[in-house]
């Protein structure tokens, strides 16, 4: 098993755990940070397949992508802050009420 | 260099994207008026490109000069250039509306007050192009990541956007957030897969690197349901009837027409392009089930509803079924289905759009939308409910509307393929839209004295929008063929015929 | 040749206007600040009808890809024909209803003309099958807003008929369409009967558009709407839809129909047998009639079987059929003509006169468009019976002295109804409280006097010259007498009073027909009561249940509602997310 394998293995793993806590958690704050970690599993497995061959220069590309799904997740994360805290204002506790679309307006 | 020269590909995503930079700047002020004032701005740009791919063929861009394996490339043809006409026609009607929709009307005080409306003013349009902007990138890119990246942007602009309403829309927006990023991650990490497996990301050669095996099913699996997810068919449409029911009218009618059918057309061109050569069936067959639920369900769910905007709401988790009867038809050997689905992703756009438009303006003007209170309305607003009614027929599937020939297109493949499952679906959920449309139209024109007291003048704009917009969805059926020439330019749907697509 | 390319565009764009003007108007209707301006225009929606229906020459077709999905529409002598006297009437009946109709429902009475009339002459260019029974269909339905518009029990009573028999003749058409298709491999209506000629199946798809457009051209016993639905409407839409809208089903029969194109000696002799039929059945049941319109209705009915005595002819000898077609749209125009004028003068004549000169006017009116239906000398019915008679010498399949003589007495027949129709109506009180309405004095005497001109007037230079051969061939005597035996019989019972135990031993009501089946029909269901109760029963509990299901607080709803708040729950989304991606992976696995 190559080094890239292993980190490649670590990113799914880190994104079905992620996944996992998002699916079950309540929490905003705790939802946030697991689709933090999602998408930082999804990188480690681009940063781990560009340097396949240990020989050959690193595949410059991955290193691309990644950089641009990091500012894309910050941006992510700072949309979803901003709700949260609008909500947090708005009802005071940082978790969704388990909204039934039939609910008044 | 002539006006066919241009690269019009790249001015259709930097025109949206730089009003929006300057609709930012300018502020409370202007940046309203200037954001009006773009909406025609970019339409116009969008129909260059429309008449370009008309005049000269299938258009391809690398941007920065840089070649395929490594830059990005845009591809116009026939299929983006509709997608395109339509997205900017139906934004450029709704933008007039959503214009009169944020200005301070008389004696209307729901929306609280006049800084709160003039704070959603500003910030709605440069949201709005941006949203814009990123449907039209999506539509043109010829590249795997950057694709994801417009699925980002149209995302989070899409959840600003919703969450411009306040209150419950908040949290309809934080849970629409977290549905979109989880299904872009579930994109990008298929991207990685196949970018891990096969070095590149341009669509075209990944299509023709691509060979069958466990990473290609598994980033094909990873991608399919972060795709379905975002277009929200049944059992994955959890987040969509709070998500658009709950959002200003004018963000409503552009999810439901557009944003939903991004993803849709992005699954369409994946299939085509890159997954191809890949054995589908039973992939399609399952789409296909799952289609023919949502029809039923979403179309039992709109007939319960108790407020007009979730009924149009569930009305879209069904008609979003019906795309998915496409992929099975196809695959059975019936690739006539494609232009069918694509033509009903076109008739329902503008129906919906319509018909969310009209919710919106019977929200305004009752101050509520609650449909069995809707007595009188009818006499009230003749012209809104006479859109509603248009719209509705395109939905029903009725002549002479788009939606007739969508139908007509996919029953006809059914009946090639012998999928009388399918057109039993298909004949049904054309009976329930009936049912949910006239469960308003009945309440409506009900002879009974209008309950709702009236809550004034309602803008010439919110009327005149989505009735124009209902009369496109019925011309779509009498002037078919141009479209349906359109979408064939550069041969979009080649790779799906089953000659070359099974073995 | 740019003239040429001129008039082809002028022509294309003709062909447009014509359907799409009285749409646009349409249009302007869910506005309330426009919807006057659309009632003002409502009127000329015909004129570009009217004018392409005089000044095109040249017969075409033209295929309009773009329309769904490819539609043929075309101009032929037929069309110029239907297309000449329909638009005419429609834009007098347009400018009197404008005055005419009042009242809550004004603007939903025009809103169904609009759509009615842009049917109506959609009808008369199509030339496919689709296109046809599209805008067939859209004419009919709308023309049941147009009867049921007084909303009083004798419209609705009418109206529901009605739309019992059209929606009857929509699915017959709908069948015969598509079994047609099947057996023909075309839509486009020429090649259909071209290829129809030597199907299998040919006698069934003719009997199926024969019965479906037969309702419409008020073919006994099919036409047991049309005596109650004209009383009903208001006068100018019974004018349209006993000149127009029921030449529509004729047109049907001439459209779907290969006559002409092979000899169908059986179906022309059934054709005459039914024709004949219709023509007496009409005399018989609208001579005791006393409604005025209603008395119209049964006279169209019987001028019908005139027609379709035409047609008959036309099927049984091909080699004659541009004759008879000939005869046919002479005879159809000149009935739409004077029809019109008749019952726009039922209108007139309710509203009343002051002065002597109007009782002249109003006579002379009256009398006109009566004595032209009747058939007396130099009038247009002259000359469209002479016109049948001519045809009917030269068809050697049906020879005979018999079928003269029967036509003869069939005039004497519409004469005696005319002389009925003049006795009720006849205009006898002053009232000094009425006035003359300009809006509908001019539109009724203009379509009286195209009555008189028209004929010796024809544009059409095929028509013109076997309209006038017609006028000189028959004898001035042979028009004369049935009409004048006619006036005899009918002065001779005015005077003796020989009418009432006729009316006496015989008195239908309006519908004749309708009554026995319909209370055939109750007796069945009434004889039946406790079947019926079941059946009302278990269909009621299966309402009430889907109903329940659907919206109530039942148990199913309860289900319905728990299972959709179960699948909109995050949790369980996020499950069927992962469930799904796992099932997508296993799909593509099985698959290869």
């Amino acid at each position: 098993m190559t080094p890239s394998v292993l980190y490649a293995l670590a990113g799914v793993l880190l994104f079905v755990g992620a996944l996992y806590t998002l699916i079950i958690g309540p929490e905003l704050v705790r939802r946030i940070m697991a689709f933090n970690i999602m998408g930082s599993g999804v990188f480690l497995v681009l940063i781990a397949f560009g340097a396949r061959q240990p020989d050959a220069p690193t595949d410059p590309v991955p290193q691309a992508m990644v950089l641009t799904g990091v500012v894309v997740a910050v941006s992510a994360t700072a949309v979803a802050l901003a709700l949260a805290r609008h909500i947090h204002a708005l009802s005071g506790h940082t978790r969704l009420p388990e909204d039934s679309p039939s609910d008044s307006i | 260099m002539t006006l066919t020269q241009l690269p019009w590909a790249v001015w259709c995503i930097m025109a949206p994207l730089l009003l929006a930079a300057a609709c930012f700047v300018l502020g409370k002020r202007w940046g309203p008026l200037a954001g009006w004032l773009s909406a025609p701005l970019v339409a116009g740009v969008s129909s260059m490109l429309v008449w370009q791919v008309i005049e000269h063929g299938p258009q391809r861009y690398e941007l920065g000069g840089w070649g395929a394996p490594l830059g990005i490339a845009l591809r116009a043809d026939g299929l983006s250039a509709l997608m395109i006409a339509m997205t900017s026609a139906i934004v450029l009607i709704v933008s007039f509306y959503a214009h009169s929709y944020f200005q301070p009307a008389h004696g209307l005080t729901r929306h609280g007050d006049a800084d709160d409306l003039a704070h959603r003013r500003q910030y709605f349009w440069p949201l709005w192009l941006l949203m814009w902007a990123s449907m039209h990138a999506l539509f043109l890119s010829n590249d795997l990541f950057n694709i994801y990246v417009t699925l980002e942007i149209l995302g989070i602009s899409s959840v600003a956007l919703v969450s411009l309403a306040g209150g419950v829309a908040l949290t309809a927006g934080m849970r629409y957030l977290f549905v979109t990023l989880t299904g872009s991650l579930f994109y990008l990490l298929g991207v990685a897969l196949l970018y891990s497996a096969f070095g590149v990301l341009d669509l075209d050669l990944l299509g023709a690197r691509v060979e069958a095996g466990p990473v290609v099913w598994a980033a094909f699996a990873l991608m399919t349901v972060g795709l379905l997810l975002k277009t929200a068919l049944f059992p994955l449409h959890f987040w969509l009837p709070s998500a658009h029911a709950n959002a200003p009218a004018p963000v409503s009618a552009l999810l439901s027409a557009l944003v939903v059918k991004a993803s849709f057309f992005l699954l369409v061109r994946l299939w085509l392009v890159v997954f191809g050569p890949l054995d589908a069936l039973e992939w399609a067959r399952l789409l296909g089930m799952l289609g023919s639920v949502a029809i039923i369900w979403g179309s039992i769910q709109a007939l319960r509803q108790v407020r007009l905007k979730l009924l149009v709401a569930y009305s879209t988790v069904a008609q979003i079924g019906y795309l998915f009867v496409v992929f099975p038809l196809v695959a059975m050997g019936a690739p006539s289905a494609w232009p069918g689905g694509i033509y009903f992703v076109v008739s329902h756009a503008f129906a919906k759009a319509a018909m969310f438009l009209c919710a919106g303006t019977i929200a305004r003007a009752l101050g509520h939308d609650r449909i069995d209170m809707f007595h009188g309305v009818g006499k009230r607003h003749p012209v809104v409910i006479f859109a509603f009614g248009l719209a509705g027929i395109s939905l029903m599937g009725l002549p002479p509307s788009g939606g007739y020939i969508a139908k007509w297109m996919l029953l006809s493949a059914a009946i090639e393929t012998e999928q009388w499952v399918f057109m039993v679906v298909i004949h049904a959920g054309g009976l329930l839209a009936a049912a949910y449309v006239f469960r308003v139209l009945q309440h409506a024109f009900s002879s009974l004295p209008c309950v709702s007291p009236a809550q004034g003048e309602v803008p010439r704009a919110m009327e005149l929008a989505p009735f124009v917009l209902a009369v496109i969805a019925i011309l779509l059926g009498l002037a078919a063929p141009y479209p349906l020439m359109l979408m064939e330019i550069g041969d979009p749907f080649a790779l799906a015929t089953p000659a070359q697509g099974q073995p | 040749m740019r003239s040429i390319i001129a008039q082809v565009a002028m022509t294309h764009f003709g062909l447009f206007a014509v359907v799409f003007t009285p749409l646009l108007v349409l249009l302007l209707m869910p506005f309330a600040r426009l919807r006057p301006l659309a009632v003002r225009l409502t009127p000329y929606t015909a004129l570009p009808a009217l004018v392409l229906s005089l000044s095109v020459r040249e017969d075409f077709t033209l295929h309009v890809s773009w329309l769904l999905l490819g539609t043929d529409v075309g101009i032929d002598l037929v069309a110029r024909v239907f297309m000449f006297f329909s638009a005419w009437v429609w834009l007098a009946a347009g400018f009197f209803a404008r005055r005419y109709v009042k009242g809550l429902l004004r603007h939903r009475f025009f809103l169904f003309y609009l759509v009615a009339l842009s049917g109506n002459l959609g009808v008369i260019i199509a030339q496919d099958i689709v296109t046809f029974l599209l805008f067939f269909s859209m004419m009919s339905l709308a023309s049941y807003a147009l009867i049921v518009h007084r909303q009083n029990a004798e419209a609705i009573r009418a109206a529901r008929v009605y739309i019992t028999l059209v929606i009857l003749g929509e699915m017959v058409l709908f069948a015969g369409a598509v079994l047609a298709y099947h057996v023909t491999g075309t839509i486009t209506l020429a090649a259909m009967t071209d290829a129809l000629t030597g199907a299998a199946q040919r006698d069934l798809v003719m009997l199926l558009f024969f019965v479906g457009f037969g309702i419409k051209a008020g073919l006994v016993p099919l036409h047991i709407w049309l005596p109650l639905a004209h009383p009903a409407a208001p006068t100018p839409a019974s004018a349209v839809l006993s000149a127009a809208m029921i030449k529509a089903g004729f047109l049907g029969w001439l459209r779907f129909l290969p006559v002409g194109k092979v000899g169908l000696p059986t179906w022309g002799l059934w054709c005459v047998i039914l024709g004949l039929i219709a023509a007496f059945y009409g005399v018989l049941f609208g001579l005791p009639q006393k409604n005025p319109k209603a008395i119209l209705a049964y006279s169209s009915i019987s001028q019908m079987g005139f027609l379709t005595l035409i047609l008959g002819m036309g099927m049984a000898s091909p080699a004659t059929w541009p004759l008879a077609l000939t005869a046919l749209l002479i005879y159809a125009m000149h009935h739409a003509l004077a029809k019109g004028a008749l019952f726009l003068s039922v209108g007139v004549s309710l509203e009343g006169m002051a002065q002597r000169w109007q009782r002249v006017l109003l006579g002379l009116g009256l009398i006109i468009p009566a004595l032209a239906l009747a058939g007396a000398p130099w009038t247009s019915g002259a000359i469209a019976k002479g016109a049948l008679k001519q045809a009917l010498y030269e068809t050697e399949a049906l020879q005979g002295d018999w079928l003269i003589w029967l036509i003869s007495f069939g005039a004497v027949g519409t004469s005696l109804l005319m002389a009925r129709f003049l006795y009720v109506l006849w205009p006898r009180h002053f009232r000094a409280s009425a006035s003359v309405e300009p809006a509908l004095w001019v539109p009724w005497a203009l379509v009286v006097v195209s009555v008189v001109l028209v004929p010796w007037l024809t544009p059409w230079p095929e028509l013109r010259h076997a309209a006038l051969a017609a006028s000189q061939a028959s004898l001035v005597w042979s028009s004369l007498w049935p009409v004048a035996l006619a006036a005899a019989l009918a002065y001779a019972f005015y005077h003796w009073r020989l009418a009432s135990p006729y009316r006496l031993a015989f008195n239908p009501p309006a519908g004749d027909l309708v009554v026995p089946v319909v209370g055939l029909l109750s007796l069945l269901l009434r004889s039946s009561q406790a079947f019926r109760a079941v059946v009302f029963r278990k269909w009621q509990t299966l309402v009430d249940r889907s109903a329940r299901l659907l919206q109530g607080p039942g148990a199913y709803a309860q289900i319905v509602n728990r299972l959709e708040a179960m699948l909109t729950n995050w949790t369980s989304g996020g499950f069927w997310v992962v469930l799904l991606g796992v099932l997508v992976f296993v799909a593509l696995w099985l698959a290869s």
